[in-house]
């Protein structure tokens, strides 16, 4: 069939790669070009993707691409691989369907603002960069599409270009690139040690021969490795880059917690455990509950400090950290349920996370809210961006029939299954501090009573970069009254489809490719 | 004689013959038979690296004269990889000096200094003819001859920067002769044991040679002469003013070309001509140790520059430093030849690399120097605003220089670690590492300023110039030379096979 051709891979990736090279040279104004060009390539990829499933996941075809790359000391170069597997090509949906929302609401979101070629140019790099992480078929492969994300985040971060901004991406870029270098070196160790390591469902065989031969080495190379990658998914005590680089612009804020970056990191511990050690060699050497622990840790942390936090996007930064974690818990609890729970969560986590960041870009644009205080009374001002927000934040909590609900509760199950039942403490607690944290903006959002309209305002005016909604909108704000606020379509109808997806998938578990089955079918494999 | 050996000959004579014919023609017609000169000499490369990438060995014996005497051309991979480099860059780099104007350095003229110096042009192509000189050559003389060519047309190039140029290029004269002077006297002390001139023939006598003496101080004096040319630490500190005050199309030439010239005739002595002599063990561990110096001092230098061109000059004296690093691995006890050419390889790609990613940030750095009127990276905050592609552009170069994947910076610094991995000197990996982030850390220190959103500028500061058609054809080459960064880094398989023919094992 066409779509298992071995060059399908090349196509996603080089994709968005030409969108992003078509857009670089256009100029500002050429509104409706860039649009099309970038709405083309994120609908052109999707259907791509969506052809890839049945014959991936159902008939076990494996489309592959390789290319060598580096040579070696040994004669045989070490090559690119690109191959779809099924948790590739999971990974790769999600980022598929949330490149084409995040794009119509960054076109809405940006509208009249400066520097938007560059913006939508990088935007098309870092799905590129997400998309190769995905289908990379061997940890070289991985590290290039990996360093290459933490490029291309870089100008996005420091978007409008302020002292904050420039700060906040620098923190970023350090974080990142030393994540990268334990990356690299442990790459390069592994490299010498058992050969150039494809990524193999239950792990890769001269690993697991490696392991036997010298467990010290193994372990040290396992601790460079997901050291390095938890910079990126944030682990405690590597987190504190996130919350700084809340300072971008919404839409990438949205996509670098749900997709890309935080993302990034934590498939890359999965496919770490699952396809390069393989869960059962990765248990035996005793490296699964330490990073157990540090997980359980971040996912209270990240709660506590949320509870905390005062303005709304430092919240859903904290969040993020504490939900991202989840993820990390379920693959190293041991067990089949936990691990696909875990991989549900990346995709669950993902549609939940960016339904909250389109609602704040929402609330920050319309309304001028930063701060939770100002989300008083938004239910009745902004009913639709303030359902979906409320459907994302019932969803982490993990409310049925949400999609958090299903990821908490296989996770649930996963814990009572694995050798680690007092995780199921960690969920609950976890759960209790979310519930702390969300259901006070749920209940101020559409009980609370605002406060005149006065504050706001001149809040919405001194911002001065404000879209014409907003300005459009400011006037009858100005009388007091709790007038409706006008929710500009581009930034709602993203919203409110991922909060249906997360609604959709919370219901539709049991339908053949839903996430939750498609996720139990890689735990399988994962076990053998 | 075959299009390979006529293409030998061509790249050395051609771009020699186009210099001398154009001292007579007036400053246009310079500029443009050095583009068309340009083409043909980086089209006369393509036959050689076809030839070697056959696995063969173009041979041109000019005059007819029979080594040991004669004057001998010799294609190999080395010679193929950096001819091909070098004759990338150049030609970029001639589009780039063709259009704009102030990158051909100033000349004096009535009462003051004008933008756009003719001399450019025949320095700039003899320059080239020395590179190819360098890169072919097949015996020590010829060897000595092209570096010359290549060290006199050098501090001449960087003289055209004006006045206050000139003291830069007057100290690198003396460096540049004292090293040749250095280079050959070692050469003189190596024919006086072999009696021969040709590399094979050397490498022959000397393993039949008992005692290892001579041999090894011709290779120290050798050793040290060179590295007075490349700028290795601590004999770098000639190379940042010459490199910074030089003219926006001159700089990239000597970062990226005119040092490799030195390194490519201390590879050729180190492996095919003075064969790993004993004792020259300790030589090696020293050049390791300065690389790692280099590596750590360079960066930390450049980390503490206010000004782009000195900042992107330091960073060539750290880049350097790489190349050292891989020395230490070369000659090994126990005759392993998959370790000594993995570390070949990865000089070789680091090298190569360098040569694409530092020549478009130094002509970046140029172009925006000369639109400002000012390099001062304060400065230059916000210039990024009217030139986006060019900023990009620099980040692409940068990727390459920082060693991050997809470039040669990346396929060099995975062969040189694997190799120190290999080699059991775990101290190498830590330099490596260091020198990566540091080099990030310079680097986005120099390029960050530029996206920001432009500061409130002081009454007196020079007004920048508009961004004019001529710049943005600038732009372009800058970009060119980005997208090279990243797309060669895909060859590093090819590069690997091509260095495998003629190579010294």
């Amino acid at each position: 069939m066409v779509v298992t051709n071995s060059l399908i891979p090349l196509l996603l990736v080089l994709l968005s790669v030409a969108v992003a090279a078509m857009i670089f040279p256009l100029p500002e104004h050429s509104v409706k070009l860039r649009s099309t060009i970038n709405l083309g390539g994120a609908v052109a990829k999707l259907v791509l993707i969506i052809l890839l499933v049945p014959p991936v996941v159902a008939e076990g075809a494996r489309p592959e691409f390789s290319v060598p790359f580096l040579p070696t000391a040994g004669g045989e170069a070490i090559s690119l691989v690109l191959r779809v597997d099924p948790l590739a090509l999971f990974f790769a949906g999600l980022s598929a369907v949330l490149w084409l929302l995040t794009t119509v609401y960054a076109i809405g979101y940006l509208e009249g603002k400066p520097n938007r070629s560059r913006f939508f140019g990088f935007f098309g790099l870092c799905v590129a960069a997400t998309v190769g992480i995905s289908f990379s078929g061997n940890l070289i492969t991985f590290l290039v599409f990996y360093e290459l994300l933490t490029l291309v985040t870089y100008p996005l971060v420091a978007h409008w270009g302020d002292e904050k901004s420039l700060n906040a991406a620098k923190l970023y870029m350090r974080y990142a690139l030393g994540g990268g270098v334990a990356v690299l070196i442990g790459v390069v160790w592994l490299t010498m040690e058992a050969g150039a390591v494809d990524f193999a469902e239950g792990g890769a065989a001269d690993v697991a021969e490696l392991a036997a031969r010298s467990p010290g080495v193994v372990v040290l190379i396992f601790v460079l490795l997901v050291g390095g990658l938890g910079v990126k998914s944030a682990l405690v005590p590597l987190h504190s880059w996130l919350p700084a680089a809340m300072v971008a612009p919404a839409p990438v804020s949205a996509l670098l917690h749900a997709v890309a970056v935080v993302k990034a990191g934590v498939f890359g511990i999965v496919r770490v455990i699952d396809d390069v050690y393989g869960i059962h060699v990765a248990w035996e050497l005793g490296v699964l509950t330490p990073l157990l622990v540090i997980a359980s840790i971040t996912v209270i942390y990240g709660s506590y400090q949320a509870l905390r936090q005062s303005e709304i996007k430092r919240r859903l930064a904290f969040s993020t950290i504490s939900q991202v974690s989840y993820v990390v818990l379920g693959v190293t609890m041991f067990s089949v349920a936990g691990t696909a729970g875990g991989v549900v969560h990346l995709v669950h986590q993902g549609l939940m996370k960016i339904t909250l960041f389109f609602c704040a870009g929402l609330f920050a644009e319309s309304m001028g809210a930063h701060t939770i205080a100002q989300l008083r009374g938004a239910g009745r001002r902004m009913p639709w961006t303030s359902a979906a927000f409320t459907v994302g934040a019932f969803g982490m909590i993990g409310l049925p029939p949400t999609a958090g609900f299903v990821s908490k509760w296989q996770l649930g199950l996963g814990a009572l299954d694995s050798p680690h039942p007092w995780v199921l403490v960690v969920l609950v607690v976890s759960s209790l501090l979310n519930a702390a944290y969300f259901l006070p903006v749920v209940y101020s959002l559409w009980f609370g009573e605002p406060d005149d309209g006065e504050r706001l305002s001149h809040e919405v005016t001194s911002r001065g970069a404000e879209s014409a909604e907003a300005i459009e909108a400011a006037p009858s704000r100005r009388r007091g009254h709790l007038s409706k606020i006008r929710e500009p379509g581009m930034l709602l109808v993203p919203a409110l489809c991922t909060a249906g997806f997360t609604l959709g998938v919370g219901l539709a578990t049991s339908l053949t490719f839903s996430p939750l089955q498609i996720a139990r079918f890689i735990a399988e494999g994962v076990f053998g | 004689m075959t299009l390979a050996q006529f293409s030998l000959g061509g790249l050395v004579l051609l771009p020699l013959l186009a210099a001398a014919v154009m001292i007579v023609l007036p400053h246009l017609w310079r500029r443009i038979l050095g583009v068309v000169f340009g083409v043909l000499t980086a089209g006369l490369t393509v036959p050689v690296i076809a030839q070697v990438s056959a696995s063969n060995l173009p041979e041109l014996v000019l005059g007819g004269f029979e080594a040991p005497l004669g004057i001998h051309l010799r294609g190999d991979g080395l010679a193929a990889v950096f001819l091909g480099v070098t004759a990338l860059v150049g030609l970029v780099l001639t589009g780039y000096a063709a259009v704009v104007t102030k990158a051909e350095g100033s000349y004096f003229s009535g009462s003051s200094w004008q933008p756009g110096n003719p001399g450019f042009w025949p320095l700039w192509l003899g320059c080239w003819s020395g590179l190819n000189a360098v890169y072919l050559s097949g015996d020590l003389f010829n060897l000595y001859v092209g570096l010359e060519l290549v060290g006199l047309t050098a501090v001449a190039l960087v003289a055209l920067g004006g006045r206050s140029s000139w003291e830069a290029a007057l100290r690198y004269l003396f460096i540049a002769v004292l090293g040749s002077l250095l280079f050959l006297a070692g050469v003189g002390l190596l024919v006086s044991v072999t009696g021969t001139l040709d590399i094979e023939q050397t490498r022959e006598a000397l393993e039949q040679l008992d005692d290892q003496a001579a041999p090894l101080l011709a290779l120290v004096l050798i050793t040290l002469g060179l590295g007075m040319k490349i700028a290795l630490l601590p004999m770098h500190r000639w190379l940042v003013p010459a490199h910074s005050a030089a003219p926006s199309a001159v700089s990239p030439i000597l970062s990226g070309l005119v040092i490799k010239a030195a390194l490519v005739v201390l590879l050729r002595t180190w492996l095919w001509a003075v064969p790993l002599v004993q004792g020259s063990q300790w030589l090696a561990w020293l050049l390791g140790a300065l690389g790692a110096a280099a590596v750590l001092v360079g960066s930390v230098l450049a980390l503490r520059q206010t000004r782009l061109k000195p900042l992107v000059a330091y960073s060539t004296v750290a880049q350097i430093g790489y190349w050292f690093l891989a020395f230490p691995l070369l000659p090994t006890d126990n005759n392993d030849d998959a370790l000594a050419a993995g570390a070949f390889h990865a000089v070789v790609s680091l090298a190569a690399g360098h040569a694409i990613a530092k020549a478009g940030l130094f002509a970046a750095a140029g172009l925006l120097k000369d639109r400002c009127g000012t390099d001062e990276i304060d400065a230059l905050r916000g210039a990024g605003v009217h030139q986006p592609a060019l900023i990009l552009a620099m980040g692409m170069c940068a990727v390459g220089l920082i060693g991050l994947p997809i470039s040669l910076g990346f396929t060099g610094k995975w062969q040189l670690t694997t190799a120190a991995v290999a080699a059991g000197h775990w101290w190498l990996v830590v330099v490596i590492a260091a020198g990566t982030l540091l080099t990030a850390g310079y680097l986005l220190r120099g390029i960050a300023p530029l996206l920001l959103a432009p500061a409130e500028q002081p009454e007196d500061a020079p007004a920048a110039g508009p961004v004019t058609q001529r710049i943005r054809l600038g732009e372009a080459a800058v970009i060119l030379l980005g997208l090279a960064t990243i797309g060669t880094g895909l060859l590093g398989a090819w590069l690997a096979d091509l260095l495998e023919v003629g190579a010294w094992w």
